[in-house]
C-alpha cells in the first residue's frame, strides 16, 4: 500500500470514528432527555427527647444512574394525622445532607394511652424528581437517667419505658450510652435493658469537658419499632476541666504574648532608631544653646 | 549667617520663589482645591452612609485606598534611600535634588497612611491599634514602622533645612512678612554657622542618613509582609518583601525626576537642575527598572510554573485581556520597558523623554499595585459559597475615585506651599557655580 493511499485511509478511519463518537454523544444526550423522572427513598424517623419534645426527622435520597444521591435544599412538609385529618405541624428544606427535621416542643401529640401516634410528611418533587410522602407511627416512651458516684466510680442509671397513663417498662431493649463531642457523640458503652427497663453505665473519669468540667451523657434507644429514638441527656461535672492557656505555648504566634525572640528584635530595633532620634534631638537642643 | 558669592547668587534667584505668590502659583493652587473640595464631599458621603458607597464588599475588602496607600509610601522611598545614599556616598551632582527628595518622602508619608483611615470601618476604634496592639501582627508592625519612619523623615527634613532657615533668617534682602522671618528664626534653632555647629549638624545628617536605608527597607517590607503573610493567591510570595521595596524605590525616582522637571519648567531652574542630575537619575531609574522586571518575572514565572490552583485563577485573570490583561500589560511595558529602552538609547537621554518614561512609570506602578490587591482579592484561596455574584467583582465607585485625585491634588498642593516656604534648592548645600560640571 503506497503513502499516500496508507495516508487516505488512515484519514477516512478517523472520519468515520469521530463521526460514530459524534452521533454517540448525541444519542446519549437523546437518551437523557427522554429519561422519566425518579422515585425518592424517604426515611422517615423521630427522636423523643428527655420526654418533652420530639425531632421529626426525614431523610431523601434518589437513585441517580446507578449513584444513590441526597436530595439537598427542597422543601417537606411535616404534618400530624388525627382522626384521618392531616394537621400541618410545619414545613422546612432539606439540608446539605438530605435531612429535614422539625422541632415539636411538646409532647402532646403522643397519646398517653399507649397507641400510636401517627405522622406523615410530604415532599412535592422537583423536576426530575417523583414527589412522595411517608408516614410513621409512633408511641410515647422516655429514658429517666441519673447520675451518681457509687464507690468512686461515676455510675448513670437508666429507665427505659413507654410513658403514658401507666409505665410500662421496656425489657430486653438496645441502650447505647453516649457523651457529647464537639463534632459527634463519643459511645461510651452498649447494653440491653433488663426486665425492669434498667441499665446502669459506667462513666470514665478522663474525659475532656469545659471550662468547668461539665460534660453532657447521652443514652439513647435507637429506632425502636413503635418509638423511634428514644434518648435522653444529663449534665454532669464529671469531665477533667479545660485549661485554655496552656503554659507550655505561653509565648507563640498565635497566643496573647509574643515569642521572646520578637519581642527582643522589637525592642532593639525600635530602641536603636528612638535611641538615633533623641540623641539627634538632644544636639538640636545644644545647638539652640550654643 | 555668612553667605559666599554662589550662595549669595542662589538666594537672589529663588527669593522670588518664596517671596510671594505669582497669578499662576495662586490659579494652581485654585485648582487644585477643586479635586480637594470634591474629595471633601465624598468623604462626607462616605462617612453619613457608610462604607457601602464604595466597590468594597465581603469578597473584596480592599480596593482603591489600599493600592492608594501602597504608593504613597512607596514613593516616599525618594528622599530615603535617594538622598540617604547619595549623602553617604558624598555625591556631589546629589546636592540640588536633595530638598525635592526630602520634601517627597515626608508629604507622601504624609498623605500614604490617610488612605488607610480612609479604609477603616470604625475610627472611633482606632486607638484600638494602639491599645490592643498585638506584638506578632504585620498590622502592629506597619503602625509603628510608618510612625517612626515618618519621624525621621521629617526630621531628616528638618535637619538639612535648618542652615537655610539661618539664611533666610539673615538675610534682609528677602521681602518676607515679619512672622516668616520669626518663624524662620525659631526654625534655625539659634545656627550660627560656628564650627561646633557645623559639626553637630554633620554628624546629625551622617547618623540619619545611615538609620533612613534600613529603616526604609523595613517599613516597606512589613508593608509587603501584611500580603505576604497572608495564605492568598497571589501575595503568599516569599520575593514580597525586596519586591516592594525595590518598587518603591523604583517608583520614588520616578517622581523625583518628575518633580525636578515640574521645578525646573516652572522656576526655570536649569543651571541648577541640569540634565546631568535627570541621565544620572534616569540611570538609576533604568537600572532599578531592569531589576523590578527581574523580580516580576521571578515572580509569576514561580507561579504559573507551580501550577497551583489558585495561583493559576489569579494569573489567568492577569493575562486575560478581557480581565486585567490590558492592564497588566500596560503596567509592564510601561513600568519597566519603556524606562528601560529610554534611558538605555543615548539618543534618547533628555530630560523631557526620561520625564515622559519616569510619568508612565509611576502611573504603570500605581496600576502595578492595584493589581496586586484587586485580582487576588476576587480569587479566594477558598471557594466562596452563598456570595452574592455582585460582590465577587470590585468596582471603584466615584467616592473612591474622588478621594483619590484629591489625595494627589493635596500631595501636589502640599508640595507648591512647601516650595513657598522653602527653596526648592537647598542654598547651604549649594557651593558650586551654577551651570559648570561637578
Amino acid at each position: 500500500m503506497g503513502f499516500a493511499t496508507n495516508l487516505a485511509w488512515r484519514t477516512l478511519l478517523t472520519i468515520v470514528l469521530s463521526g460514530i463518537g459524534c452521533s454517540l454523544s448525541g444519542q446519549n444526550e437523546q437518551k437523557k432527555d427522554s429519561t422519566e423522572k425518579l422515585t425518592p427513598r424517604m426515611k422517615f424517623t423521630a427522636i423523643q427527647r428527655n420526654g418533652d419534645s420530639i425531632l421529626l426527622q426525614v431523610a431523601i435520597q434518589v437513585r441517580r444512574e446507578g449513584v444513590l444521591q441526597l436530595v439537598d435544599y427542597e422543601p417537606v412538609a411535616f404534618f400530624y394525622l388525627k382522626d384521618s385529618i392531616a394537621l400541618s405541624l410545619g414545613a422546612t428544606l432539606t439540608n446539605d445532607k438530605g435531612v429535614a427535621s422539625l422541632w415539636i416542643a411538646e409532647t402532646t401529640l403522643l397519646k398517653e394511652d399507649h397507641n400510636p401516634s401517627l405522622f406523615k410528611v410530604t415532599f412535592n418533587g422537583t423536576e426530575d424528581i417523583y414527589g412522595d410522602e411517608a408516614e410513621a407511627s409512633f408511641k410515647k416512651a422516655e429514658i429517666k437517667i441519673s447520675a451518681e458516684e457509687i464507690d468512686s466510680i461515676y455510675t448513670i442509671k437508666l429507665k427505659l419505658f413507654a410513658s403514658g397513663d401507666e409505665i410500662l417498662p421496656l425489657a430486653a431493649t438496645d441502650v447505647v450510652f453516649y457523651v457529647k463531642r464537639y463534632f459527634a457523640n463519643l459511645k461510651l458503652g452498649e447494653g440491653t435493658t433488663d426486665e425492669s427497663g434498667e441499665i446502669s453505665f459506667e462513666c470514665p473519669r478522663d474525659i475532656p469537658g469545659d471550662r468547668f468540667g461539665n460534660i453532657i451523657l447521652i443514652a439513647q434507644a435507637e429506632d425502636l419499632e413503635e418509638f423511634g429514638t428514644v434518648s435522653s441527656t444529663i449534665t454532669q461535672p464529671w469531665g477533667v476541666p479545660l485549661n485554655l492557656t496552656d503554659d507550655k505555648i505561653s509565648r507563640a504566634l498565635w497566643s496573647h504574648a509574643p515569642p521572646i525572640w520578637m519581642l527582643t528584635v522589637f525592642i532593639v530595633l525600635m530602641s536603636v532608631v528612638w535611641g538615633h532620634y533623641f540623641v539627634i534631638i538632644y544636639k538640636f537642643i545644644k545647638l539652640r544653646k550654643q | 549667617m555668612n553667605l559666599n558669592q554662589k550662595q549669595t547668587e542662589a538666594l537672589k534667584k529663588f527669593a522670588p520663589q518664596i517671596e510671594s505668590y505669582s497669578r499662576k502659583a495662586m490659579m494652581w493652587v485654585y485648582i487644585l482645591l477643586v479635586p480637594m473640595a470634591l474629595a471633601g464631599y465624598a468623604l462626607y458621603v462616605q462617612i453619613t452612609k457608610g462604607h457601602v458607597v464604595t466597590g468594597m464588599r465581603d469578597n473584596v475588602v480592599w480596593g482603591l485606598y489600599i493600592a492608594n496607600f501602597i504608593f504613597f509610601i512607596g514613593i516616599s522611598y525618594a528622599g530615603a534611600v535617594i538622598s540617604g545614599f547619595l549623602h553617604l556616598l558624598n555625591v556631589e551632582w546629589r546636592k540640588p535634588i536633595i530638598r525635592i527628595a526630602e520634601l517627597i518622602t515626608v508629604i507622601a508619608t504624609l498623605i500614604g497612611p490617610v488612605y488607610i483611615l480612609l479604609c477603616i470601618g470604625r475610627l472611633d476604634r482606632l486607638h484600638h491599634l494602639v491599645a490592643y496592639a498585638r506584638l506578632q501582627s504585620p498590622i502592629t508592625w506597619d503602625v509603628l514602622a510608618i510612625s517612626t519612619y515618618l519621624f525621621g523623615g521629617i526630621l531628616f527634613l528638618y535637619l538639612a533645612s535648618i542652615k537655610d532657615f539661618a539664611i533666610y533668617r539673615d538675610a534682609t534682602d528677602l521681602n518676607i512678612p515679619g512672622w516668616r522671618r520669626r518663624l524662620y528664626s525659631a526654625l534655625a534653632l539659634n545656627y550660627q554657622d560656628h564650627p561646633e555647629q557645623k559639626k553637630a549638624v554633620a554628624v546629625s545628617m551622617n547618623l540619619l542618613s545611615i538609620m533612613i536605608i534600613p529603616l526604609a527597607i523595613i517599613v516597606h517590607s512589613v508593608l509587603s509582609w501584611i500580603f505576604g503573610m497572608t495564605l492568598r493567591p497571589g501575595w503568599h510570595s516569599t520575593i514580597f518583601g525586596p519586591y516592594f521595596v525595590l518598587a518603591a524605590i523604583y517608583s520614588g525616582t520616578g517622581v523625583l525626576i518628575a518633580a525636578m522637571w515640574i521645578f525646573r519648567k516652572v522656576y526655570d531652574l536649569k543651571d541648577y537642575l541640569q540634565d546631568k542630575h535627570f541621565i544620572s537619575l534616569g540611570i538609576i531609574m533604568m537600572a532599578l527598572g531592569g531589576a523590578y522586571g527581574y523580580f516580576t518575572f521571578s515572580e509569576y514565572l514561580t507561579d504559573w510554573y507551580s501550577s497551583e490552583k489558585w495561583n493559576g485563577e489569579v494569573l489567568t485573570k492577569l493575562f486575560d485581556l478581557n480581565q486585567y490583561g490590558w492592564l497588566f500589560l500596560f503596567a509592564n511595558v510601561a513600568g519597566i520597558l519603556v524606562p528601560i529602552i529610554i534611558v538605555a538609547i543615548p539618543k534618547f537621554r533628555k530630560p523631557d523623554l526620561i520625564t515622559i518614561a519616569a510619568v508612565f512609570m509611576v502611573i504603570a506602578m500605581w496600576v502595578k499595585r492595584y493589581l496586586i490587591v484587586v485580582p487576588t482579592l476576587e480569587t479566594p484561596l477558598l471557594p466562596m459559597q452563598d456570595t452574592r455574584i455582585e460582590y465577587t467583582h470590585y468596582t471603584a465607585t466615584w467616592v473612591e475615585w474622588a478621594l483619590t485625585f484629591g489625595g494627589i491634588a493635596t500631595f501636589f498642593l502640599l508640595f507648591t506651599l512647601a516650595s513657598k516656604f522653602m527653596t526648592v534648592v537647598s542654598i547651604s548645600e549649594f557651593e558650586t557655580e551654577p551651570g559648570k560640571d561637578e
